[in-house]
């Protein structure tokens, strides 16, 4: 009788302890999105779909190929992912993720950017969890890739890659301190009505933590991502007169010409000019912003002896 | 513009005879097959490839995940939406067509369209405000939950305004309405349109997907805030009938008949409204169903309103349905929305209205 | 109601607009995202001034200025012409369709190629032509009754804004960019803009000083014209025509505008009355005179941003049109 009631009592004992001490097998994982929702997963994701640039890049960083990725509509899917995406079942724009497709890849982790899915949210949910992101500064691109490399079961390398990264921009702001603080501006295109962004944008800011000082200023609003930046005169524009220009690609060619204050630019006429690939809009991933440190490098930090 | 119906029975212009068969009777049965034939085929086809066994299975929740997910959450419910939106859009614009005497007029006319976008966009823009105000882990931000509701309000607040500044004299004048509808949408449009460019940069594309119209994500949810208004607007029409047929007499006759006339016309425009507000609401814009449609019904049936209105039912919730299914099949994974494709098929109504001309 | 106000004299009216306009120019040389005094104003011109002063009065407000007067000049002379030659107080390149079809020429064309400079006012033009062509032709040529013009006019302009849409959403990341041009603006519009539209608008102007006497006469009465010797349809047609061609020019370079070309138009009737020979040149100036108000606004009521000049045209006219719709017995002009 005794062994019995002991028995009984163990097992009473396991059952309600388990909740508070969670199972020694139990491999639960809990994340918490940008959106403040908790994922469960029972298990690492194998089949991750990706609503934004970002999914995929962090997929293929952690050596997880997507199943699915969204694009830009006529402009197809970034560059600098293309051949690495050979094959991938296409969802659309992100904007607009073709939730038949999605559901027929079977995902089980669908990585998304937040604002463009916050309206659909709870359809793509009932494919597959979601993570949503808002990736818009460095510290929403480091969170994320700590997220993702949680899901897909790669923790440790996406650690790496995040101190990796810091390791790099730390070592590259060293190696820049010495120089005097030039002023950068990072605008949508050269056109009449450029669009100018803000400090905290992931590569205005990793501009100014490498020592530049972007010209956008800070966000009216610190506690939100939102807005990006903002549509500069052209008379504020002039009289910030930045030292670097860095236009992002638009498909009016030649813009710039238009421009009636263009020539009057320091920038202009000393050549610091420069024209940034795409992923520089969406460079929370791991692969995009090692990139745009490249370009920052290659483009801004190659000094010259009588600067 | 209403023309007796002149045509001959369409059983002579064929050359048979079917007994038993009115033409009228025809006519609603190839109305009512096309109905389900299209919305058949907008829950089998689709960007993804099922057979009919597969759909059939996905029915009666016979089957895997995925196929009951695509046939029942996806396509089923889109499809029913489609059919209900079509069905709203085509009458109200009937509706709008009669009351005015004038075959160009739709909802549009009435600021309704512009209202609900002008809302739908501030909704989307203050989400991200309070979003980012108190809390920063807010869920779907209030303002979108809500969006149809809002929407909704907004495109009601609209035609109050239009109807109450295009009164004269105290009387609701179709003319001075017109004018005002076209000037207040005029306005809300660019207001719409200033808005998006000024504060929305952050997600341009969302926002332009539901001004132009889309059923993209339709689910059970919007089926179920759409159905008690197309009852109370069937209710609401099929009330109109008698007074609408009254009213196509010239006004003097209709004032020797003692109907109060101002009360019928007013109703008719509070259904007209409801009816597309509630539509605009859940699918943002869609002009060219209630331009359509009414046209189409009375080349049919001629001057028989009964038989108008059961076919703008009808041929409203194919077109809706069947615009939806070309957007969201031609280009998978693409989606054209479905106020584009109507508005693409507009161009050819409109140059067929172009050769009907004197 | 044409005669009911006692028709001002036109000299006084001439002087007090282009007094207006003088005094709004010079506001619009000072104002902006730092005032420039008058004096300032003056060591910058010379070029006594240190270069951003003299770049932002000279390179930036001189030329945005001019350009918004006579952009706005062209509205309003293209809303006069249409409004006077189809006899409908309501047509304006608005309300017909035209801005909106010309709309969407451009941003098909920039959406769908990359296309140089010199291709947009000839999109902008082939697109306003076809929609103001769809519209007519859809009111019905006989009895062209404002109310159907204005709702043919609505329904093309449905079509080419839901067509319009439907190519944004294809633009992918350029759909920020064309919304803020879709929303109209002057916005560092500089000499080169200038100089580019200046033929399409100058050249139209001229041609309807030279035909002034048709114009006046198809104003009237189609009989009495005829009767003058006067290919009605044939005159129509041309002046039609050219009030298109400045409407979609300017669309081409600013974005659509609107309401302009409606209200300038009817304020000048109203304060000139019966003496229509002063209609054209006075909807010229009060067009001006309103395009260049709303540029002024838009620079600095969102400073240190910029509002689309678009929205501040819709909330200045609108308003107008409704009392203007409320305060007359009968919508039709004379």
């Amino acid at each position: 009788m005794a062994c019995l009631r002991n028995r009984i009592a163990t097992i009473l004992l396991v059952v309600l302890l388990s909740p508070a001490s969670g199972w020694a097998q139990d491999e639960t994982i809990r994340l918490t999105d940008d959106r403040g929702e908790t994922l469960r997963l029972s298990e690492p994701a194998a089949r991750p779909a990706a609503i934004s640039t970002f999914g995929a890049d962090v997929a293929l960083a952690l050596e997880i190929p997507p199943v699915a990725v969204t694009d830009y509509g006529l402009q197809g899917v970034p560059d600098y992912l293309a051949s690495r995406l050979d094959g991938v079942t296409g969802l659309g724009p992100r904007h607009q993720p073709n939730l038949e497709v999605l559901s027929s890849v079977r995902p089980d982790l669908v990585i998304a950017i937040r604002r463009y899915t916050e309206k659909d949210g709870d359809q793509i949910e009932a494919i597959a969890p979601m993570l949503a992101l808002d990736l818009i500064t460095v510290q929403d691109s480091l969170r994320g890739v700590e997220l993702a490399g949680q899901a897909l079961g790669a923790p440790a390398k996406a650690s790496a890659l995040n101190t990796r990264f810091l390791d790099r921009v730390q070592l590259l702001a060293d190696r820049n301190k010495p120089k005097p603080a030039e002023t950068v501006a990072l605008l949508t295109s050269g056109s009449e009505t450029p669009f100018v962004y803000y400090d905290h944008f992931l590569p205005t800011a990793l501009l100014e933590r490498l020592g530049f000082d972007n010209v956008g200023g800070q966000p009216p609003n610190p506690d939100s991502g939102i807005p990006l930046g903002y549509r500069i005169s052209l008379e504020a524009l002039l009289e910030l007169n930045p030292d670097t220009i860095l236009l992002l690609p638009t498909s009016r060619q030649r813009a710039f010409t238009m421009n009636p204050i263009w020539p009057y630019l320091k920038a202009v006429r000393t050549g610091q000019v420069y024209e940034v690939p795409h992923y520089w809009k969406e460079g929370a991933g791991p692969i995009a912003r090692e990139r745009i440190l490249d370009d920052i490098q290659r483009l801004l930090l190659t000094s010259e002896p009588d600067k | 513009m209403n023309h007796p119906a002149t045509t001959t029975p369409r059983a002579d212009r064929c050359g048979m005879q079917i007994p038993g068969a009115g033409p009228v009777a025809r006519l609603l049965l190839a109305g009512g097959l096309s109905l389900v034939v299209v919305i058949v085929a907008g829950v089998q086809l689709g960007a993804v490839d099922l057979t009919w066994s597969q759909v059939w299975a996905g029915l009666t929740g016979d089957s895997t995940q995925h196929v009951q997910r695509v046939v029942f959450e996806l396509r089923l419910p889109r499809t029913l939406t489609g059919a209900l939106i079509g069905i709203h859009f085509a009458l109200s614009g009937w509706l709008l067509q009669l009351l005015s005497r004038n075959p160009l007029a739709e909802a549009g006319i009435l600021g309704i369209s512009a209202g609900a976008s002008l809302v739908a966009v501030v909704a989307f823009i203050i989400g991200d405000w309070l979003v980012s105000s108190a809390d920063p882990y807010n869920n779907t931000s209030f303002a979108l939950q809500y969006l149809p509701l809002f929407a909704m309000a907004g495109g009601l607040v609209t035609a109050l305004a239009v109807y109450f500044l295009g009164m004269r004299h105290g009387q609701l004048s179709p003319v001075k309405m017109t004018l005002t509808g076209a000037v207040i949408a005029g306005m809300l449009h660019a207001l719409t349109t200033g808005a998006l460019a000024f504060w929305g940069h952050a997600h341009t594309e969302l926002v332009a997907q539901w001004l132009a119209g889309s059923l993209y994500g339709a689910e059970w949810q919007h089926l179920h805030t759409l159905l008690p208004w197309t009852l109370i607007g069937l209710v609401g029409v099929g009330l109109l009938v008698r007074p609408l047929e009254v009213m196509q007499l010239d006004d003097q006759h209709v004032r020797t008949l003692g109907l109060g006339l101002n009360r019928w016309r007013a109703f008719a425009l509070l259904i007209a409204t409801l009816l597309a507000a509630s539509a605009v609401g859940v699918v943002g814009p869609v002009g060219f169903i209630g331009l359509l449609i009414p046209h189409i019904s009375r080349r049919l049936a001629g001057a028989n309103l009964p038989v108008q209105l059961v076919l703008c039912v009808l041929l409203g919730a194919v077109l809706a349905v069947l615009a939806d299914l070309l957007g969201r099949t031609l280009f998978t994974p693409y989606e054209v929305p479905v106020g584009v494709v109507s508005a693409v098929l507009g161009v050819p109504f409109f140059l067929y209205l172009l050769s009907r001309q004197p | 109601m044409t005669g009911s106000d006692s028709a001002i004299r036109p000299m006084g009216l001439y002087g007090a607009t282009v007094f207006l306009l003088v005094l709004l120019f010079f506001a619009g040389l000072m104002a902006g995202s730092r005032w420039v005094s008058p004096t300032l104003l003056l060591s910058a011109i010379d070029g006594s001034s240190d270069l951003l002063t003299r770049i932002t009065v000279l390179e930036l407000r001189l030329p945005r200025n001019l350009l918004g007067i006579l952009g706005g000049a062209a509205l309003g002379v293209a809303g006069a012409v249409m409004q006077g030659v189809t006899r409908n107080s309501l047509a304006s390149p608005g309300l017909t369709g035209v801005i909106a079809s010309a709309a969407l020429a451009v941003v098909s064309l920039r959406t769908l190629s990359s296309p140089g400079a010199l291709w947009l006012p000839l999109m902008a033009l082939a697109g306003g032509l076809l929609g103001g062509a769809l519209t007519f032709a859809i009111a019905g040529r006989r009895q062209l009754q404002p109310e159907r013009v204005v709702l043919a006019g609505i329904a093309v302009t449905s079509l080419a804004t839901a067509l319009t849409t439907g190519l944004l959403l294809v633009s992918g990341a350029e759909a920020a960019e064309l919304y803020y041009w879709l929303a109209g603006s002057l916005m560092g519009r500089g000499w080169l803009q200038l100089q580019m539209v200046l033929p399409w608008l100058l050249l139209p102007l001229g041609a309807l000083i030279a035909m002034q006497r048709p114009l006046r006469l198809l104003q009237l009465d189609d009989d009495l014209a005829l009767a003058m010797g006067l290919s009605v349809g044939r005159w129509r047609l041309i002046f039609l025509l050219l009030a298109l061609l400045l409407a979609a020019a300017l669309v081409a370079f600013t974005g659509p505008i609107v309401f302009i070309g409606l209200v300038a138009p009817h304020i000048a009737r109203r304060l000139a009355g019966n003496q229509i020979q002063h209609w054209l040149p006075l909807s010229a100036l009060f067009g001006g005179l309103l395009l260049l108000a709303a540029d002024i606004l838009a620079r600095q009521l969102a400073f240190p941003q910029e509002l689309p000049v678009g929205m501040l045209t819709a909330l200045i006219g609108a308003p107008w049109l409704i009392y203007l719709l409320n305060s007359r017995t009968s919508p039709r002009s004379a």
